[in-house]
Protein backbone atom coordinates (compact mmCIF):
# COMPACT_ATOMS: atom_id res chain seq x y z
CA UNK A 1 0.00 0.00 0.00
CA UNK A 2 1.38 3.36 -1.01
CA UNK A 3 0.14 6.89 -1.25
CA UNK A 4 0.28 9.12 -4.31
CA UNK A 5 3.02 11.16 -2.62
CA UNK A 6 5.14 8.02 -2.14
CA UNK A 7 4.50 6.95 -5.70
CA UNK A 8 5.70 10.32 -7.02
CA UNK A 9 8.72 10.41 -4.70
CA UNK A 10 9.77 6.91 -5.80
CA UNK A 11 9.88 8.18 -9.37
CA UNK A 12 11.64 11.41 -8.56
CA UNK A 13 8.68 13.50 -9.68
CA UNK A 14 8.25 16.96 -8.16
CA UNK A 15 4.62 17.03 -6.93
CA UNK A 16 4.35 20.74 -7.74
CA UNK A 17 4.93 20.03 -11.42
CA UNK A 18 2.31 17.39 -12.12
CA UNK A 19 -1.45 16.97 -12.19
CA UNK A 20 -2.68 13.58 -10.99
CA UNK A 21 -5.87 11.71 -11.80
CA UNK A 22 -6.70 8.70 -9.62
CA UNK A 23 -9.44 6.38 -10.90
CA UNK A 24 -10.81 9.10 -13.12
CA UNK A 25 -10.82 11.84 -10.49
CA UNK A 26 -8.38 14.73 -10.24
CA UNK A 27 -6.55 14.70 -6.92
CA UNK A 28 -5.52 18.05 -5.45
CA UNK A 29 -1.98 18.42 -4.23
CA UNK A 30 -2.88 18.55 -0.51
CA UNK A 31 -4.42 15.06 -0.79
CA UNK A 32 -1.28 13.37 -2.18
CA UNK A 33 -0.01 12.29 1.25
CA UNK A 34 -3.31 10.70 2.28
CA UNK A 35 -4.63 9.18 -0.93
CA UNK A 36 -3.79 5.45 -0.95
CA UNK A 37 -3.23 3.35 -4.04
CA UNK A 38 -4.55 -0.18 -4.43
CA UNK A 39 -3.84 -2.90 -6.98
CA UNK A 40 -5.77 -2.27 -10.16
CA UNK A 41 -6.17 1.49 -9.60
CA UNK A 42 -5.67 3.77 -12.57
CA UNK A 43 -3.26 6.65 -12.14
CA UNK A 44 -2.56 9.33 -14.75
CA UNK A 45 0.32 11.71 -14.13
CA UNK A 46 0.58 14.70 -16.44
CA UNK A 47 3.64 16.92 -16.35
CA UNK A 48 3.39 20.70 -16.24
CA UNK A 49 6.05 21.51 -18.77
CA UNK A 50 7.67 24.89 -19.09
CA UNK A 51 9.88 24.97 -22.17
CA UNK A 52 8.73 26.19 -25.49
CA UNK B 1 -2.25 34.46 -56.49
CA UNK B 2 -4.93 33.37 -58.94
CA UNK B 3 -7.94 31.52 -57.67
CA UNK B 4 -6.77 28.47 -59.64
CA UNK B 5 -3.47 28.43 -57.77
CA UNK B 6 -5.37 28.86 -54.56
CA UNK B 7 -7.63 25.91 -55.32
CA UNK B 8 -4.60 23.75 -56.08
CA UNK B 9 -2.65 24.90 -53.08
CA UNK B 10 -5.31 23.88 -50.56
CA UNK B 11 -6.73 20.94 -52.51
CA UNK B 12 -5.59 18.19 -50.13
CA UNK B 13 -6.90 20.09 -47.14
CA UNK B 14 -10.25 21.01 -48.70
CA UNK B 15 -10.73 17.31 -49.50
CA UNK B 16 -10.99 16.63 -45.79
CA UNK B 17 -14.61 16.34 -44.72
CA UNK B 18 -13.76 18.21 -41.52
CA UNK B 19 -12.45 21.21 -43.51
CA UNK B 20 -14.12 21.42 -46.92
CA UNK B 21 -14.60 24.63 -48.90
CA UNK B 22 -16.35 26.44 -46.08
CA UNK B 23 -13.63 25.48 -43.59
CA UNK B 24 -10.98 26.77 -45.98
CA UNK B 25 -12.82 30.09 -46.26
CA UNK B 26 -12.93 30.29 -42.48
CA UNK B 27 -9.18 29.65 -42.29
CA UNK B 28 -8.66 32.44 -44.83
CA UNK B 29 -10.60 34.83 -42.59
CA UNK B 30 -8.92 33.45 -39.46
CA UNK B 31 -6.59 35.47 -37.25
CA UNK B 32 -4.12 33.88 -34.83
CA UNK B 33 -1.55 35.30 -32.44
CA UNK B 34 1.48 33.09 -31.75
CA UNK B 35 3.06 34.22 -28.47
CA UNK B 36 6.66 33.11 -28.73
CA UNK B 37 8.24 31.76 -31.91
CA UNK B 38 10.75 29.30 -30.52
CA UNK B 39 10.45 25.57 -31.09
CA UNK B 40 6.69 25.33 -30.54
CA UNK B 41 5.86 28.65 -32.16
CA UNK B 42 7.83 28.08 -35.36
CA UNK B 43 6.11 24.74 -35.94
CA UNK B 44 2.70 26.25 -35.23
CA UNK B 45 3.28 29.31 -37.41
CA UNK B 46 4.60 27.21 -40.29
CA UNK B 47 1.65 24.80 -40.20
CA UNK B 48 -0.91 27.60 -39.96
CA UNK B 49 0.70 29.61 -42.76
CA UNK B 50 0.73 26.56 -45.02
CA UNK B 51 -2.89 25.84 -44.08
CA UNK B 52 -3.85 29.31 -45.34
CA UNK B 53 -4.74 31.09 -42.10
CA UNK B 54 -5.26 34.70 -43.20
CA UNK B 55 -3.46 36.59 -40.46
CA UNK B 56 -0.65 35.61 -38.12
CA UNK B 57 0.81 37.87 -35.45
CA UNK B 58 4.20 36.55 -34.33
CA UNK B 59 5.45 37.89 -31.01
CA UNK B 60 8.87 37.19 -29.52
CA UNK B 61 11.39 39.09 -27.41
CA UNK B 62 14.48 37.12 -28.38
CA UNK B 63 17.28 37.42 -30.91
CA UNK B 64 18.40 34.26 -32.70
CA UNK B 65 21.22 32.17 -31.27
CA UNK B 66 23.01 29.08 -32.51
CA UNK B 67 21.30 26.94 -29.86
CA UNK B 68 17.95 27.64 -31.54
CA UNK B 69 18.68 25.93 -34.86
CA UNK B 70 18.45 22.38 -33.46
CA UNK B 71 14.64 22.60 -33.21
CA UNK B 72 13.26 25.97 -34.34
CA UNK B 73 12.36 25.11 -37.88
CA UNK B 74 11.91 28.50 -39.54
CA UNK B 75 15.46 29.72 -38.95
CA UNK B 76 18.68 29.44 -40.90
CA UNK B 77 22.35 29.96 -40.13
CA UNK B 78 22.34 33.33 -41.92
CA UNK B 79 19.57 34.57 -39.60
CA UNK B 80 21.75 33.83 -36.57
CA UNK B 81 24.75 35.51 -38.16
CA UNK B 82 22.65 38.59 -38.92
CA UNK B 83 21.43 38.67 -35.26
CA UNK B 84 17.82 38.88 -36.40
CA UNK B 85 14.99 38.96 -33.88
CA UNK B 86 13.06 35.69 -34.06
CA UNK B 87 9.76 37.39 -34.93
CA UNK B 88 11.39 39.12 -37.91
CA UNK B 89 13.20 36.03 -39.22
CA UNK B 90 10.05 33.91 -38.84
CA UNK B 91 7.97 36.41 -40.80
CA UNK B 92 10.57 36.47 -43.59
CA UNK B 93 10.57 32.69 -43.84
CA UNK B 94 6.78 32.47 -43.90
CA UNK B 95 6.42 35.14 -46.56
CA UNK B 96 8.33 32.80 -48.87
CA UNK B 97 6.01 29.93 -47.90
CA UNK B 98 2.63 31.55 -48.52
CA UNK B 99 2.00 35.06 -49.86
CA UNK B 100 -1.73 34.72 -49.04
CA UNK B 101 -0.94 35.13 -45.38
CA UNK B 102 -0.64 38.51 -43.77
CA UNK B 103 2.08 38.40 -41.12
CA UNK B 104 2.82 40.90 -38.40
CA UNK B 105 5.99 40.56 -36.33
CA UNK B 106 6.22 42.15 -32.92
CA UNK B 107 9.58 42.26 -31.10
CA UNK B 108 8.67 42.94 -27.49
CA UNK B 109 8.72 41.30 -24.09
CA UNK B 110 5.03 40.66 -23.49
CA UNK B 111 3.82 41.82 -20.10
CA UNK B 112 0.62 42.97 -18.43
CA UNK B 113 0.86 46.36 -20.11
CA UNK B 114 1.18 45.00 -23.64
CA UNK B 115 -0.75 41.73 -23.89
CA UNK B 116 -4.29 42.99 -24.39
CA UNK B 117 -3.91 44.64 -27.83
CA UNK B 118 -1.83 41.67 -29.02
CA UNK B 119 -4.71 39.23 -28.54
CA UNK B 120 -7.84 41.41 -28.65
CA UNK B 121 -8.29 41.22 -32.43
CA UNK B 122 -7.53 37.53 -33.07
CA UNK B 123 -9.67 34.40 -33.01
CA UNK B 124 -7.21 32.24 -31.09
CA UNK B 125 -3.89 32.53 -29.27
CA UNK B 126 -1.20 29.87 -29.35
CA UNK B 127 1.22 29.68 -26.44
CA UNK B 128 4.74 29.34 -27.78
CA UNK B 129 6.33 30.83 -24.69
CA UNK B 130 9.12 29.35 -22.64
CA UNK B 131 8.00 30.48 -19.19
CA UNK B 132 5.11 30.20 -16.75
CA UNK B 133 4.95 33.92 -16.03
CA UNK B 134 3.70 34.58 -19.54
CA UNK B 135 1.33 31.60 -19.52
CA UNK B 136 -0.46 32.76 -16.36
CA UNK B 137 -0.65 36.26 -17.79
CA UNK B 138 -2.09 34.85 -21.02
CA UNK B 139 -4.60 32.74 -19.08
CA UNK B 140 -5.86 35.89 -17.32
CA UNK B 141 -5.95 38.02 -20.45
CA UNK B 142 -7.64 35.30 -22.52
CA UNK B 143 -10.35 34.82 -19.88
CA UNK B 144 -10.85 38.59 -19.67
CA UNK B 145 -11.19 38.94 -23.46
CA UNK B 146 -12.96 35.61 -23.97
CA UNK B 147 -10.28 34.28 -26.36
CA UNK B 148 -9.52 30.59 -26.74
CA UNK B 149 -5.87 29.74 -26.26
CA UNK B 150 -3.73 26.64 -26.52
CA UNK B 151 -1.11 25.87 -23.90
CA UNK B 152 1.94 23.94 -25.03
CA UNK B 153 5.20 23.00 -23.37
CA UNK B 154 8.14 20.77 -24.24
CA UNK B 155 11.14 19.82 -22.16
CA UNK B 156 13.46 16.83 -22.29
CA UNK B 157 11.52 14.17 -24.17
CA UNK B 158 8.15 15.33 -22.79
CA UNK B 159 5.47 17.42 -24.39
CA UNK B 160 2.24 18.70 -22.81
CA UNK B 161 -0.77 20.57 -24.18
CA UNK B 162 -4.18 21.88 -23.10
CA UNK B 163 -6.81 23.83 -25.01
CA UNK B 164 -8.62 26.53 -23.03
CA UNK B 165 -11.98 27.82 -24.26
CA UNK B 166 -13.15 30.46 -21.76
CA UNK B 167 -16.54 29.69 -20.23
CA UNK B 168 -16.52 26.21 -21.70
CA UNK B 169 -13.42 24.26 -20.69
CA UNK B 170 -11.06 24.19 -17.75
CA UNK B 171 -8.53 27.01 -17.68
CA UNK B 172 -4.87 26.70 -16.73
CA UNK B 173 -5.59 27.58 -13.10
CA UNK B 174 -8.33 24.92 -12.80
CA UNK B 175 -5.48 22.42 -13.13
CA UNK B 176 -2.54 24.35 -11.70
CA UNK B 177 -3.94 27.10 -9.43
CA UNK B 178 -0.52 28.67 -8.83
CA UNK B 179 2.52 28.90 -11.09
CA UNK B 180 5.57 26.87 -10.04
CA UNK B 181 7.96 29.02 -8.07
CA UNK B 182 10.82 30.54 -10.05
CA UNK B 183 13.83 28.26 -10.20
CA UNK B 184 11.81 25.12 -9.36
CA UNK B 185 11.23 24.16 -12.97
CA UNK B 186 13.67 22.81 -15.51
CA UNK B 187 13.98 24.93 -18.65
CA UNK B 188 15.18 24.03 -22.13
CA UNK B 189 18.41 25.86 -21.29
CA UNK B 190 19.08 23.68 -18.25
CA UNK B 191 17.43 20.34 -19.08
CA UNK B 192 17.59 20.20 -22.87
CA UNK B 193 14.79 19.32 -25.26
CA UNK B 194 14.31 16.75 -27.99
CA UNK B 195 13.35 18.53 -31.22
CA UNK B 196 10.56 16.05 -32.07
CA UNK B 197 8.94 16.63 -28.64
CA UNK B 198 8.49 20.28 -29.53
CA UNK B 199 7.43 19.37 -33.07
CA UNK B 200 4.73 17.04 -31.75
CA UNK B 201 3.33 19.62 -29.36
CA UNK B 202 3.49 22.31 -32.06
CA UNK B 203 1.54 20.04 -34.41
CA UNK B 204 -1.09 19.39 -31.73
CA UNK B 205 -1.40 23.11 -31.04
CA UNK B 206 -1.71 23.91 -34.76
CA UNK B 207 -4.45 21.33 -35.27
CA UNK B 208 -6.32 22.70 -32.23
CA UNK B 209 -6.06 26.20 -33.72
CA UNK B 210 -7.41 24.92 -37.04
CA UNK B 211 -10.37 23.31 -35.24
CA UNK B 212 -11.09 26.57 -33.43
CA UNK B 213 -10.90 28.58 -36.67
CA UNK B 214 -13.22 26.30 -38.65
CA UNK B 215 -15.70 26.25 -35.76
CA UNK B 216 -15.16 22.61 -34.78
CA UNK B 217 -14.91 23.50 -31.10
CA UNK B 218 -16.51 20.24 -29.99
CA UNK B 219 -13.58 18.37 -31.55
CA UNK B 220 -11.03 20.28 -29.45
CA UNK B 221 -8.83 18.60 -26.89
CA UNK B 222 -10.61 18.58 -23.52
CA UNK B 223 -7.76 16.97 -21.67
CA UNK B 224 -4.43 17.89 -20.21
CA UNK B 225 -2.17 15.60 -22.17
CA UNK B 226 1.49 14.61 -21.80
CA UNK B 227 3.44 12.50 -24.26
CA UNK B 228 6.91 11.14 -23.55
CA UNK B 229 8.44 10.59 -26.97
CA UNK B 230 11.16 8.36 -25.58
CA UNK B 231 9.05 5.88 -23.60
CA UNK B 232 5.97 6.48 -25.80
CA UNK B 233 3.84 6.86 -22.68
CA UNK B 234 0.79 9.05 -23.08
CA UNK B 235 -1.08 10.39 -20.05
CA UNK B 236 -4.35 12.29 -20.32
CA UNK B 237 -6.43 13.87 -17.62
CA UNK B 238 -9.94 15.07 -18.28
CA UNK B 239 -9.72 18.81 -17.72
CA UNK B 240 -12.84 19.65 -15.71
CA UNK B 241 -13.65 23.18 -14.66
CA UNK B 242 -13.14 23.72 -10.96
CA UNK B 243 -16.09 25.44 -9.31
CA UNK B 244 -13.58 27.19 -7.02
CA UNK B 245 -11.05 28.10 -9.73
CA UNK B 246 -9.66 31.49 -8.72
CA UNK B 247 -9.49 32.67 -12.33
CA UNK B 248 -12.32 31.28 -14.45
CA UNK B 249 -14.86 30.73 -11.66
CA UNK B 250 -14.08 33.51 -9.18
CA UNK B 251 -12.82 36.08 -11.68
CA UNK B 252 -9.42 36.84 -10.17
CA UNK B 253 -7.04 38.44 -12.69
CA UNK B 254 -3.99 38.82 -10.50
CA UNK B 255 -1.45 38.24 -13.26
CA UNK B 256 -3.07 40.79 -15.54
CA UNK B 257 -3.76 43.53 -13.01
CA UNK B 258 -1.57 43.11 -9.95
CA UNK B 259 1.89 42.57 -11.30
CA UNK B 260 4.32 45.45 -11.37
CA UNK B 261 5.33 45.49 -15.03
CA UNK B 262 8.70 47.13 -14.62
CA UNK B 263 11.41 44.66 -13.90
CA UNK B 264 14.98 43.63 -14.34
CA UNK B 265 15.24 39.87 -14.37
CA UNK B 266 17.92 37.26 -14.75
CA UNK B 267 17.12 35.07 -17.74
CA UNK B 268 17.07 31.49 -16.59
CA UNK B 269 20.09 29.41 -17.51
CA UNK B 270 21.54 32.01 -19.84
CA UNK B 271 24.15 34.06 -17.98
CA UNK B 272 22.12 37.10 -18.97
CA UNK B 273 19.83 39.69 -17.47
CA UNK B 274 16.95 41.47 -19.16
CA UNK B 275 16.41 45.14 -18.40
CA UNK B 276 13.00 46.61 -19.15
CA UNK B 277 12.18 50.30 -18.87
CA UNK B 278 8.71 51.69 -18.27
CA UNK B 279 7.17 53.54 -19.82
CA UNK B 280 8.64 52.30 -23.08
CA UNK B 281 10.92 54.67 -24.92
CA UNK B 282 11.78 55.05 -28.58
CA UNK B 283 15.53 54.75 -29.04
CA UNK B 284 17.17 56.02 -32.21
CA UNK B 285 19.35 52.96 -32.84
CA UNK B 286 21.51 54.58 -35.52
CA UNK B 287 22.38 57.48 -33.25
CA UNK B 288 23.06 55.27 -30.24
CA UNK B 289 25.29 53.05 -32.39
CA UNK B 290 27.32 56.12 -33.34
CA UNK B 291 27.69 57.15 -29.71
CA UNK B 292 28.79 53.68 -28.64
CA UNK B 293 31.19 53.04 -31.52
CA UNK B 294 34.24 54.67 -29.84
CA UNK B 295 33.64 52.71 -26.61
CA UNK B 296 33.51 49.12 -27.81
CA UNK B 297 32.49 46.77 -30.59
CA UNK B 298 29.14 47.73 -32.13
CA UNK B 299 26.92 45.88 -34.61
CA UNK B 300 23.47 47.02 -35.51
CA UNK B 301 20.57 46.19 -37.79
CA UNK B 302 17.15 47.87 -38.08
CA UNK B 303 15.90 46.04 -34.99
CA UNK B 304 18.68 46.13 -32.43
CA UNK B 305 22.17 47.14 -31.43
CA UNK B 306 24.72 44.64 -30.16
CA UNK B 307 27.44 46.28 -28.13
CA UNK B 308 30.42 44.45 -26.59
CA UNK B 309 32.47 46.05 -23.86
CA UNK B 310 34.58 44.76 -20.91
CA UNK B 311 33.46 41.15 -21.44
CA UNK B 312 29.75 42.07 -21.46
CA UNK B 313 27.41 42.07 -24.41
CA UNK B 314 24.44 44.43 -24.45
CA UNK B 315 21.64 43.85 -26.95
CA UNK B 316 19.44 46.94 -27.08
CA UNK B 317 16.04 47.11 -28.79
CA UNK B 318 14.33 50.24 -30.04
CA UNK B 319 11.73 50.15 -27.24
CA UNK B 320 14.49 50.48 -24.65
CA UNK B 321 14.59 46.86 -23.60
CA UNK B 322 18.05 45.34 -23.29
CA UNK B 323 19.58 41.93 -22.69
CA UNK B 324 22.87 42.11 -20.83
CA UNK B 325 24.97 39.02 -21.29
CA UNK B 326 27.92 38.10 -19.12
CA UNK B 327 26.23 38.54 -15.74
CA UNK B 328 23.33 37.13 -13.75
CA UNK B 329 23.35 40.06 -11.33
CA UNK B 330 20.49 42.51 -12.02
CA UNK B 331 22.40 45.33 -10.31
CA UNK B 332 25.39 44.90 -12.64
CA UNK B 333 23.02 44.85 -15.64
CA UNK B 334 21.26 48.02 -14.53
CA UNK B 335 24.59 49.75 -13.95
CA UNK B 336 25.83 48.86 -17.45
CA UNK B 337 22.51 49.99 -18.90
CA UNK B 338 22.72 53.29 -17.03
CA UNK B 339 26.30 53.88 -18.14
CA UNK B 340 25.95 53.12 -21.84
CA UNK B 341 22.29 53.61 -22.73
CA UNK B 342 21.02 55.80 -19.93
CA UNK B 343 17.98 55.27 -17.74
Amino acid sequence: MRTIAEFLRARGVDPRLVAVEHNGEIVTRDEYEQRELRDGDTLEVVHFVGGG
Amino acid sequence: MTSEESVERYHRQVLLPVIGTSGQQRLRRGRVCVLGVGALGTHVAMLLARAGVGFLRLVDRDVLEWTNLQRQVLYEEADVEAALPKAVAAARALERVNRDVSIESVVIDVDATSIVPLIADVDAVVDGSDNFELRYLLNDAALELNKPWIYGGAIGTLGTTLTVIPGETACLRCLFPEPPSAGSVPTCDTAGVLGPAAALVGALQASEAIKLLVGAWSACNRTLMTVDLWTLEIARITARRRPDCPACALGERRFLYERAPSRTVALCGRDAVQVVVHPRVAIDLARLAQQLAPLGEVHYNPYLIRFRVDGYELTVFSDGRAIVRGTTDPAVARALYARYIGM
